[in-house]
């Protein structure tokens, strides 16, 4: 019943009010399917299903390309992270989370369009120069650390990169960040003690006092 | 406890209220990926074809070896053949041998202390 009732309110946003629902209970919503059984199903040809699945994880890899500086061609780049995913599927080992999965070849297509853009006239150097995307008449002020941020991030490496991006801005847990990076935890714990001190100290170069 | 401390609420708070948004994705992305996807065979890597392969290779080795170990058959014919062959340069042999025979022997030697006289 109380089930029956938290699946209703999730249903019916217009209804004013909303009940916490546990994570795990997403994939046993009546209308969500698991993302295992969607993956069965593209693994069985059913491409509608990664339709589905496109569209419950596109948010998310979009975010990370964009935040590790794969800003310009994004589209061509997400594009690149779900064909690799559709091929590869019929290969992942379902031990592990597709979104944990999906996050490491974000982060593999990611490192190369880097390293592309670092051997010729690159696309990240257009980077650099492109202006933050504004949101709707925004201050001064948030436009200034908005800026910071984002030449913060641009003075790290990429490895404190995407470790403070994945922890820090995309909440992934320093075990899944280990798991998607093939490293121990021990080594995400001291990348990211050490990315957040880079980033406070370029912060603190463009006068921005935390 | 941790060399390193895990939380710095005050520099998360200050990245997520400031870092900027990846802009909107085109609106016709999906379908583009969708057509991707529809022209893009998935991979696998199949792995009962490498046991097949490499089962074949192990019989493939096993009958080598049987066949190297197997003793030649020899035609009755060229059994007797040889064997008479070699009785005869055996026999042969040990005739020719002075040893053998105590009067060619003894001949030999007449011959010999005739010519050192």
């Amino acid at each position: 019943m109380g089930k029956a009732i938290e699946v209703l309110a999730e249903s019916m946003p217009w209804a004013g009010f909303s009940i916490p629902v546990k994570s795990d209970d997403l994939s046993q919503r009546p209308f969500e399917q698991s993302d295992q059984r969607l993956i069965q199903a593209c693994i069985a040809g059913d491409r509608q299903s990664f339709r589905r699945l496109y569209q419950r994880y596109q948010h998310r890899v979009r975010a990370l390309l964009y935040q590790l500086g794969a800003a310009s061609a994004l589209d061509d780049l997400v594009q690149e992270v779900f064909l690799r995913a559709w091929k590869g599927l019929p290969n992942f080992r379902q031990s592990s989370q597709f979104s944990t999965w999906l996050y490491r070849i974000a982060w593999n297509v990611a490192s190369d369009q880097r390293q592309s853009a670092a051997r010729g006239r690159s696309r990240l150097e257009a980077l650099s120069v492109q202006a933050p995307v504004q949101q709707d008449a925004p201050d001064l002020m948030h436009l200034h650390y908005q800026d910071a941020v984002h030449r913060g991030l641009e003075a790290l490496s990429f490895d404190h990169r995407t470790i403070l991006v994945m922890h820090d801005l995309e909440d992934i847990s320093q075990k899944e960040i280990a798991e998607i990076l093939d490293i121990p935890v021990g080594t995400v714990k001291s990348r990211l003690f050490h990315a957040r001190a880079a980033m406070r100290q370029a912060l603190d170069r463009q006068g921005v006092q935390l | 406890m941790s060399q390193f401390p895990e939380e710095d609420p005050d520099l998360v708070d200050f990245l997520k209220r400031n870092c900027s948004t990846p802009p909107p994705p085109a609106p016709d992305l999906e379908a583009r990926i969708m057509r991707s996807v529809q022209a893009t065979p998935q991979r696998t890597t199949r792995p009962y074809r490498w046991w097949a392969a490499s089962g074949a290779i192990a019989a493939a080795v096993v009958g080598a070896i049987l066949v190297y170990r197997q003793p030649t058959s020899i035609d009755p014919a060229d059994s007797a053949q040889i064997e008479a062959f070699l009785e005869n340069s055996w026999s042969t042999t040990l005739n020719s041998t002075p040893v053998a025979n105590a009067s060619d022997y003894s001949e030999y030697l007449a011959l010999v202390d005739s010519t050192t006289e």
